[in-house]
């Protein structure tokens, strides 16, 4: 059985078919193609489905996609308009990464970066919370995040780089 | 080094690694052949909170060899973690991970051999 979901996504309406058994993270996936939205362990605990729903950071692999229904749900894209892959000359400078993207781009924050785009996301709404947040509220926020690479002690570098970034905008 | 940065995490990372397999990932099998912790709530693996201080130095040598540098980390942190527990509770352990299960029945079963050996204390 189908029906049409409508939800805005990264600030846009939109309109797709879903099954009514199809998890969010199917549909952005292999509907709309979003695919900065990572299916790893598909039971809620590893975070690198992240999406944001009305402005909370929630696992879409554990949410159906019918639950979704007229409310906003972001993904890594909504960081930047930037889209193409790092180093990648598209047209557009690579000045338009977010400055959380930005830190963890230049402290190497991750290795396979499987489990970036969740990071990122939990990072902005962090930093949304807590500006200036202390390595140990950096760890404990962050912990439903898994990282198999063991890159964390960048990752908490590239946020607590990330938080004086936005404190300080005028920072190259 | 071709790239420290990257170094540094692989480094990083690779004693992490040592981390989970010294003290909790292990793959439980039953009685049947079935594995019994196939999701990472059941098989943990290290997160954020499992993260201790750490310090790495790259050494470089002065040889034409080119070498990858790979998990160099992991090896030593299993038995390091192992010297630990020894030193702390007498036993020394030979299986890993040393999860509290374990630790507390190596402290149980040597208060029992103990025990035994002494004729006339309270079991």
């Amino acid at each position: 059985v189908t029906e049409v979901l409508s939800f805005s996504l990264n600030g846009e309406p939109r309109e797709v078919a879903i099954r009514e058994d199809e998890t969010l993270l199917e549909v952005l996936r292999r509907t709309l193609k979003v695919v900065s939205v990572r299916e790893s362990c598909g039971i809620g605990v590893c975070g690198s489905c992240t999406v944001v729903v009305d402005g909370r950071q929630t696992s879409s692999c554990l949410l159906l996609a019918a639950q979704a229904a007229e409310r906003s749900v972001e993904t890594l894209e909504s960081m930047t308009e930037w889209v193409g892959a790092v180093g990648v000359d598209d047209g557009r400078a690579a000045g338009a990464l977010h400055p959380i993207q930005q830190a963890f781009v230049e402290h190497n924050a991750f290795q396979c970066s499987f489990c970036t785009p969740g990071f990122l996301l939990a990072t902005r709404e962090l930093l949304a919370e807590s500006p200036s947040p202390t390595g140990d509220e950096v760890r404990h926020f962050l912990a439903g995040n898994l990282c198999r690479c063991g890159s964390y002690l960048k990752i908490e570098e590239a946020v607590l780089d990330a938080a004086e970034r936005l404190r300080v905008p005028h920072r190259p | 080094m071709i790239n420290p940065l990257q170094c540094e995490l692989q480094v990083e990372g690779a004693a992490l690694f040592g981390v989970g397999q010294a003290l909790f990932e292990e793959i439980l099998w039953d009685e049947d052949g079935q594995l019994t912790n196939s999701n990472l709530s059941d098989y943990m693996i290290p997160s954020f909170l499992d993260v201790p201080a750490m310090a790495e130095t790259i050494l470089e040598s002065d040889t034409n060899e080119v070498h990858g540098l790979g998990e160099t980390g992991l090896p030593t942190v299993s038995p390091a973690v192992g010297n630990a527990v020894s030193r702390a509770i007498g036993i020394r352990l030979h299986q890993i991970p040393l999860t509290p299960e374990r630790v507390l029945r190596a402290i149980q079963s040597a208060g029992e051999s103990a025990t035994a050996a002494a004729p006339g204390a309270r079991s």
